[in-house]
């Protein structure tokens, strides 16, 4: 068991989401960083389907109140060993900075994070009133059974962006960004008023304004701004891991 | 098939459908039935319907995810009864103005135009009521989202209209409000009156 002495903005218990519940009205939500999330997972001795604690931008400081297996993966910070198997016990505290680089952290905890099971995912979507962002004095509890713990390599938080559609070209993040969707700043061509279509996280729409805002994990059902592309899945995180006026390359992959 | 429709590839993991047809009750229930029935198929990992178009999360062809469509025999619940919904609206919005202006015509000409019948065509996240078209009511969406819209707002954005079921960021113009509003399903009917 852990205990969050103090959360870290934007911080809540994610797995892969909950596709399959579009037609009902609700997001995919999930990690905003998979690769890392599974990363998470796999180091501290989780399965791929298990939930880990996602920590937004901000400092954050956790506590271990028994003995455990832990793994921090996604965006690094200083105070807590990155991207390798921790065994930790009763008393071992971790006070982590803010994001050395990127955004998005990972922990992940033997066993998976426990989290009731809403429409099969344990995925907090707090704007659809499904669980919640966690807060300074939370415990965090082990779902069990825990798997063996493997390793897992350091993943990069920058690259070029795989992308269909019309959107090559170098861009910078602006500074409107959540688990929704994330403001690109530019001069793309909006055209003209559509009908909202279904979206989905990738989904990259051009705004009147002449900015874009890449869909992510919690991005609506339908849109109704025109589609410029849509990001290559695994390549979605490498937008999530952008900070406000970093520069992404967009990169055409037909 | 009851109404036509054609594949396309939007990228290695979508495809979008298109369907022919007007855009009436019995075309949102088809569309309905139809992503449900899809969303069963083990290559298919998520379906979502638009007004006229679904979009189809899998890497089959688009030719296939067509052939599956047309293997599906709808049921007979495309005309069964409509349950409808009478809701009161305050016409009081932030952009009510601005509509009329963009219109060139009076405020309660916009809400004569806006008051009447419409359809459930599809629930968004989180919690949106996307309802079918308004009749002469055309405006463009604003340039930037407002980052937060209240829940029960009712907005227009080019020919639609719809209601926002939840708190979250929005760019359709706000020109009502309504109080109270009950759970909805896609192919129920929705009777805007002023309030």
């Amino acid at each position: 068991m852990i205990k969050i002495v103090r959360a870290s903005v934007a911080m809540s218990i994610q797995d892969l989401g909950r596709p399959g519940y579009s037609q009902a009205g609700h997001c995919r939500s999930g990690a905003m960083d998979r690769a890392s999330h599974l990363a998470a997972s796999t180091l501290a001795g989780a399965t791929a389907s298990s939930a880990t604690i996602e920590m937004g931008p901000g400092p954050c400081t956790i506590d271990v109140l028994a003995p455990t297996t832990i793994a921090f993966a996604g965006a690094p910070r200083r105070g807590a060993p990155w991207w390798t198997t921790l065994q930790v016990s009763a008393g071992d505290s971790f006070e982590m900075s803010a994001c050395i680089e990127g955004v998005w952290s990972y922990l992940g905890l033997a066993g998976g994070v426990a989290a009731p099971m809403i429409m099969g995912s344990r995925s907090a979507c707090v704007r659809e009133g499904i669980g919640r962002w966690l807060t300074s004095g939370d415990s965090i509890l082990s779902m069990g059974p825990a798997t063996e713990p493997q390793d897992h390599d350091p993943l990069t938080m920058k690259g070029p962006v795989r992308v269909y559609g019309q959107m090559e070209s170098s861009v910078a993040v602006g500074p409107r960004t959540d688990r929704m969707g994330y403001e690109l700043k530019g001069d793309f061509v909006a055209g003209g008023e559509e009908l909202s279509e279904p979206v989905a996280p990738g989904f990259v729409q051009a705004l009147p304004s002449g900015d874009a805002i890449a869909l992510m994990s919690e991005a609506p059902t339908l849109g109704g701004y025109p589609t410029l592309g849509i990001v290559h899945p695994d390549d979605l995180r490498l937008i999530a891991q952008a900070t406000a006026g970093q520069h992404l390359q967009f990169v055409k992959d037909e | 098939m009851p109404f036509d429709c054609r594949a396309e590839r939007l990228s290695p993991y979508f495809v979008r459908l298109l369907f022919e047809g007007d855009i009436n009750p019995s075309l949102t229930r088809y569309l309905v039935e139809i992503s449900k029935r899809l969303a069963q198929i083990e290559d298919i990992k998520e379906v979502t319907h638009g007004y006229r178009t679904l979009l189809v999360e899998t890497t089959l062809p688009p030719e296939e995810v067509r052939d599956c469509v047309g293997r599906i025999l709808p049921l007979e619940s495309l005309e069964e009864a409509i349950q409808v919904h009478e809701l009161e609206v305050d016409y009081d919005g932030p952009d009510l103005k601005f509509v009329a202006a963009h219109l060139g015509c009076s405020v309660e000409e916009v809400i004569i135009r806006h008051a009447g019948n419409y359809h459930v065509v599809a629930l968004g996240s989180p919690g949106f009521i996307y309802l079918s078209l308004t009749r002469e009511l055309t405006v463009p969406r604003l340039d930037t989202p407002r980052r937060r819209v209240p829940p029960g707002a009712v907005g227009i954005a080019g020919k639609q209209t719809g209601i926002y079921g939840s708190e979250r960021p929005g760019g359709w113009r706000i020109i009502g409000n309504c109080a109270t509003f009950p759970p909805m399903q896609p192919g129920n009917e929705v009777r805007f009156h002023p309030a």
